[in-house]
């Protein structure tokens, strides 16, 4: 089954239907049957993998939380834990142990197994965070192994994400309230966006950036800064696209999942980008990465002695700098294990890092010029800059080697010949008039779209209008919405990152 | 609360930090600066803030932070 199919949008009718319609103790059942029945259709390994999964991790917090114990990585970040008769606890190895075993088997699964695993990547994570929690105090281990089981298989959740917590979606999840006429005009609202996101931009821009990218030596210069200002729409309306449909099934069904993507493109720096773009990747990142490496007591005593040995402004640098690019190479290596997604994470660590240390820099810039800092001007050069920064790093994943992609950025500057060819048409061999029309078309509809949803609180507040948006959007998915030769249209981009 | 506003303004001079601004939600704040934040704020009040407290809500604003600091048993002068 893929996100965008027939089958899936019955499915989520069918689930709709019967989850309406069974009494609320009943309700969390009919999500997990739904969810179990889901993935027995997607491929009997992926049924497999998250069963074992969600066995082996439930069975861990369970004996997590009868330690007592002193001394781990986390307990001695946080001081001594210590449950309520005052004892420490010993959870530190098995915690560990367990978190290493699943990610050693992600691994060994992502990289040797033949089948694909769907959702692995996801509920991964969502495990590996339950299961530190769980270790924290924060959450109590979930003695309901069906509860437990709909939390790392809930289907919406499959496909892209987003990245929860326990913490963010149990109550909901296993509270079974009837959806309100609220939730499915705006989950439907949500889904029908995704589609025209997905099927009419994303679809119509795969092919033409597909045949630039798999030529390099026949087009470079014009044609990468044509791929690099597309490629970013491309995955930009393919993934967001597909995270709303996501939410939008989620939200038919009553249950909030947060938000992945805000206005990435209105981002003035680089830092605030990476807090609007994968929202909730970054935060787990965050919480179960960066923040515990850099307060670790190895990272505070290497802090300590650079800044005895570097001085109080370099010496506090240092280990952030360090805790910050080994998160970024992380979460290169979450997206793929090969050469150019490690080079993906570490260059936009950097670029990040560079923006921190920029920052105040360019804010003593524009107090000097205080008319150019509150000019409109100043925030469109800000947001191209941004957009054409992060784009350049994307073609990584376009050109899949870092020399290559260097090359033909570099390309960029000097090949003025391809400007004079693409100019002169060249580039509608690539693209038809007609579907560079519909694209630029359809980003206008979008910022119009965008404007509408921030008018309201939620689109069932205008439900004339929110209405006509669901059928105006659906219709142009089905007449507008493009396949090229050999294009599966449901096949989302995000989905290759993560090896499932 | 001087000392905290003057280690938070330290992070970014271009704010005056006297009002309710959100820090985190409003996009002032993010995760190098709550690093560094929690860096300066062990060193001034010789505290040591506990990773689980890293949190958005507890930098969320300067009386989060206070309330956070006061948590951690540093003392906080009134302003």
């Amino acid at each position: 089954m893929q996100l965008i199919s027939v089958r899936f949008f019955i499915w989520i009718a069918l689930t709709l239907v019967i989850y309406r319609v069974v009494p609320e103790k009943y309700r969390f059942a009919v999500l997990l049957c739904s969810s179990i029945a889901f993935y027995l259709l997607v491929g009997i390994f992926s049924l497999f993998v998250i069963l074992i999964f969600t066995l082996s991790s439930y069975l861990l917090a369970l004996l997590i939380e009868r330690q007592d114990g002193q001394g781990s990585i986390f307990s001695s970040l946080e001081g001594q834990k210590r449950n309520r008769s005052g004892k420490t606890k010993k959870s530190y190895p098995i915690t560990v142990l367990g978190v290493f075993l699943l990610i050693s088997c992600w691994i060994i699964i992502r990289e040797l197994s033949p089948y694909s695993a769907v959702g692995m990547s996801f509920y991964s994570l969502r495990i590996i965070s339950y299961l530190i929690d769980v270790y924290r105090g924060k959450i109590r281990a979930q003695r309901n192994l069906q509860k437990y089981l709909l939390f790392t298989s809930f289907f919406p959740l499959a496909f892209l994400g987003p990245v929860v917590s326990y913490g963010e979606v149990a109550e909901s999840l296993f509270k079974g309230a009837k959806p309100s006429y609220d939730d499915t005009l705006s989950g439907a609202y949500r889904i029908s966006l995704g589609v025209f996101k997905k099927v009419v931009i994303a679809n119509a821009l795969s092919t033409p950036l597909s045949l630039i990218a798999v030529e390099p030596q026949r087009y470079f210069g014009a044609y990468t800064l044509f791929l690099l200002i597309f490629y970013t729409v491309e995955i930009y309306c393919d993934f967001s696209g597909g995270i709303d449909i996501c939410l939008g099934a989620s939200r038919m069904l009553g249950i909030d999942l947060p938000e992945n993507f805000k206005r990435p493109f209105a981002s003035e720096n680089v830092r605030e980008f990476w807090n609007r773009w994968h929202i909730t990747l970054g935060e787990w990142f965050e919480h179960y990465v960066f923040y515990p490496l850099s307060f670790s007591k190895p990272m505070q005593k290497v802090s300590r002695l650079c800044r005895r040995r570097f001085g109080s402004r370099v010496g506090k640098r240092l280990p952030l700098y360090a805790a910050t690019l080994f998160t970024w190479l992380l979460t290169g290596l979450w997206h793929g294990s090969e050469g150019h997604f490690v080079a993906w994470g570490l260059v936009n660590g950097l670029i990040v890092l560079v923006s921190q240390e920029l920052s105040r820099p360019t804010a003593k810039f524009w107090d000097k010029h205080p008319r150019a800092r509150d000019s409109g001007l100043r925030t469109v050069f800000s947001r191209v800059c941004v957009y054409v920064l992060i784009g350049a790093v994307r073609l990584l994943d376009v050109y899949r080697s870092a020399p290559l992609t260097a090359k033909m950025l570099l390309s960029v500057f000097y090949r003025f010949d391809s400007y004079v060819e693409l100019f002169s048409g060249s580039i509608f061999d690539l693209i038809s008039h007609e579907t560079l029309a519909v694209v630029i078309a359809s980003l206008v509809i979008l910022y119009f779209l965008e404007l509408f949803g921030r008018s309201v609180v939620s689109p069932s507040q205008k439900p004339i209008a929110a209405s006509f948006f669901i059928v105006s959007l659906t219709l142009c998915a089905m007449l507008f919405g493009t396949y090229g030769i050999g294009f599966d249209a449901s096949d989302f981009i995000y989905s290759h990152f993560n090896g499932g | 609360m001087k000392r905290l506003r003057k280690i938070i303004s330290s992070l970014h001079p271009e704010y005056d930090f006297t009002g309710e601004e959100r820090l985190v939600d409003g996009g002032i704040l993010d995760s190098l600066d709550i690093v560094t934040l929690v860096t300066d704020i062990n060193e001034e009040y010789a505290i040591s803030v506990p990773a689980q407290e890293i949190c958005k809500e507890n930098f969320d604003t300067v009386n989060d932070i206070a309330a956070l600091i006061k948590r951690c048993g540093g003392e906080i002068e009134c302003s």
